[in-house]
């Protein structure tokens, strides 16, 4: 298999002496959409430094599209990789809005029409070309998210790993957000998502890794997200769909539906067998 | 007008005066001697002339005078308290004096002489900066300077400054409010016991959160594909027409010199 991602045995001790990462392993298939989870703390923000070298490797080692991260890579990785960080105040530091977005395709060196031309794609994908004039300090803070959202897209890497993408952002700025992964997912690019909310990795993701103090917890599908004593123990919530059916034994469901689409299915088939059986005891 | 801040950042200003379609490194260096050969004058007529000079460059090259004097505005609590000293720390003669119990004040000339002489000086090192800096734009003018030869370490560390005084201010206000939210009332003045010890700890918390969040905007940066300032940019050597004007532009400096030296030879012809 294709992988963007693999990390073998990785360990990040902070200057302070917090170990954030102790031994991590895990592996990630090119194009995927992948959720990242775990309770706060659990190193999901330390985790994503190291994809484009920002933090090299202290212990253990990671491959990123075939290239091991060090030194010598990170440079080229910084265009191969987006990030967009937790804190947008952290990301956002042009004058204007404009600016900031045409920040990293200045670095990529890229002609003038060219970036002209990505910075307004990107600032549109995000709803924010209305706003491209203004003062970034001065915006909402879902506003700045989406910045420092278009920033990334700009770009135009092959991976993009996004830091609590939806916080903050109003539903319609999380489904505009779901749109454009959507897109950038059809069109190859890796997705890693860290998130706490459990809804939206259950109905997006197609890979889950469950992250807590530094290790992998559990990976896989996301049906690992409709196991209590996971969710439990990596400081989640069961999805609210889940939740739902858990409180409804009576149905005696082979599985827990854990989406939206799932409940739906589930509920129909139901339905139509009670109605038939229904029929059945008249006739 | 994006366009434009785009191509200005990339390849130059596309020319809104000759001063704007200027080389930037011609431009830069004949700047930085002017400076340097007018704050060398000594009389205050010939700085006077250097500074009219600027301003009709600025004028010509179609500044905004408001910015201009808002810039020299936000230079003036450095220079204007220095310049409001001078006259009372220089020895010489005596012009105005004042007495009240033991102390007592004297204006001297000596003092009112340098004071003036240094404000002229910093009017024209500073109308001199904002003419480049408005010009040439912050992209064309760190890849002018790195390739006149300026440690990249240096462009770093004014590129850094720009972007983390503006951090600091904004870290600044977010604090101001967070503690008005939960009830700090600040005292009246400086010598309150309260404020004082609080205004204490804003600095030290003001320290450290810009420090944490400098480092974190620095990986922001670099994870944009930031990579410090330019090395060593290639640039087409200058045209003779932009070096015709760097030499106009040095050359006035020079004849205040002239003239400034010529004077004093007519006075000593004179006695
Ligand atoms: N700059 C830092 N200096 C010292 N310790 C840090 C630093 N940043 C994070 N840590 C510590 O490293 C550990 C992992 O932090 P990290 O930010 O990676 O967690 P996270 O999974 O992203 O948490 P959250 O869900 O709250 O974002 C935590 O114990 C944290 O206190
Ligand atoms: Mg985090």
């Amino acid at each position: 298999m294709d992988l963007a991602v693999e990390v073998e045995g990785l360990h990040y001790t902070y200057r302070d002496g917090t170990e954030a990462l102790r031994g991590l392993s895990l592996s990630i298939p090119r194009g995927s959409r992948v959720a990242i989870m775990g309770p706060n703390g659990a190193g999901k923000s330390t985790f994503l430094l190291h994809l484009n070298g920002l933090y090299l490797p202290q212990k253990g080692r990671v491959q990123v599209l075939g290239r091991e991260v060090n030194a010598r890579t990170a440079r080229e990785l910084r265009s191969l990789v987006g990030l967009v960080f937790q804190d947008p105040d952290d990301q956002v530091f042009s004058p204007t809005v404009y600016e900031d977005v045409a920040f990293g395709p200045l670095n990529m060196g890229l002609p003038p029409e060219e970036v002209a031309g990505r910075v307004k794609e990107a600032l549109l994908a995000v709803g924010m070309w209305d706003h491209r004039e203004r003062h970034p300090s001065r915006l909402s803070y879902g506003q700045k998210k989406r910045v420092a959202i278009a920033g990334v897209l700009a770009m135009g890497p092959e991976i993009i790993a996004l830091d609590e993408p939806m916080a903050y952002l109003d539903p319609q700025g999380k489904e505009a957000l779901l749109e454009i992964l959507g897109r950038l997912h059809a069109r190859g690019v890796t997705i890693l998502v860290a998130t706490h909310d459990v809804d939206m990795a259950a109905a997006w993701a197609d890979h889950v890794i469950i992250m807590k103090e530094g290790r992998v917890l559990a990976r896989g599908e996301p049906s690992l997200l409709a196991r209590e004593d996971l969710v439990r123990e990596a400081g989640l919530g069961l999805p609210l769909v889940t939740r739902i059916f858990c409180a409804l034994p009576e149905l005696e469901l082979p599985f827990l539906p854990y989406t939206c689409e799932q409940a739906v299915r589930v509920l129909r088939e139901k339905l139509l067998a009670d109605k038939n059986a229904g029929h059945a005891g008249i006739g | 007008m994006e366009d434009l801040w785009l191509r200005e950042q990339v390849e130059g200003h596309p020319g809104a005066s000759p001063l704007h379609r200027m080389e930037p490194r011609v431009k830069t260096a004949a700047l930085a001697g002017f400076v340097i050969l007018a704050t060398l004058l000594s009389s205050r007529t010939s700085l006077i002339l250097a500074a009219i000079f600027l301003l009709l460059l600025s004028r010509a090259a179609r500044l905004s005078l408001s910015h201009l004097v808002f810039r020299l505005l936000g230079a003036l609590p450095f220079v204007g308290l220095v310049c409001l000293l001078l006259p009372f720390v220089t020895p010489g003669e005596a012009i105005w004096r004042w007495t009240g119990g033991f102390v007592s004040l004297a204006v001297s000339r000596e003092g009112l002489d340098r004071a003036s002489l240094l404000g002229l000086r910093v009017l024209v090192a500073l109308l001199a900066l904002n003419l480049l800096v408005a010009t040439t734009g912050a992209v064309r003018l760190f890849k002018a300077l790195s390739s006149l030869g300026v440690p990249g370490i240096f462009l770093q560390l004014i590129e850094l400054t720009i972007r983390y005084i503006f951090v600091m201010a904004e870290e600044l206000g977010r604090m101001r409010q967070a503690r008005a939210a939960r009830g700090f009332v600040p005292g009246r003045h400086l010598f309150c016991r309260r404020t004082f010890s609080d205004l204490g700890q804003m600095v030290g918390a003001l320290f450290v959160r810009s420090w944490l969040r400098g480092e974190r905007i620095y990986l922001a940066m670099l994870a944009r594909g930031y990579a410090g300032a330019p090395g060593k940019a290639l640039l087409p050597p200058p045209g003779s027409r932009d070096l015709a004007w760097g030499a106009v532009i040095v050359s006035i400096p020079l004849c205040l010199h002239l003239l400034e030296a010529g004077r004093e030879a007519w006075i000593l012809l004179w006695k």
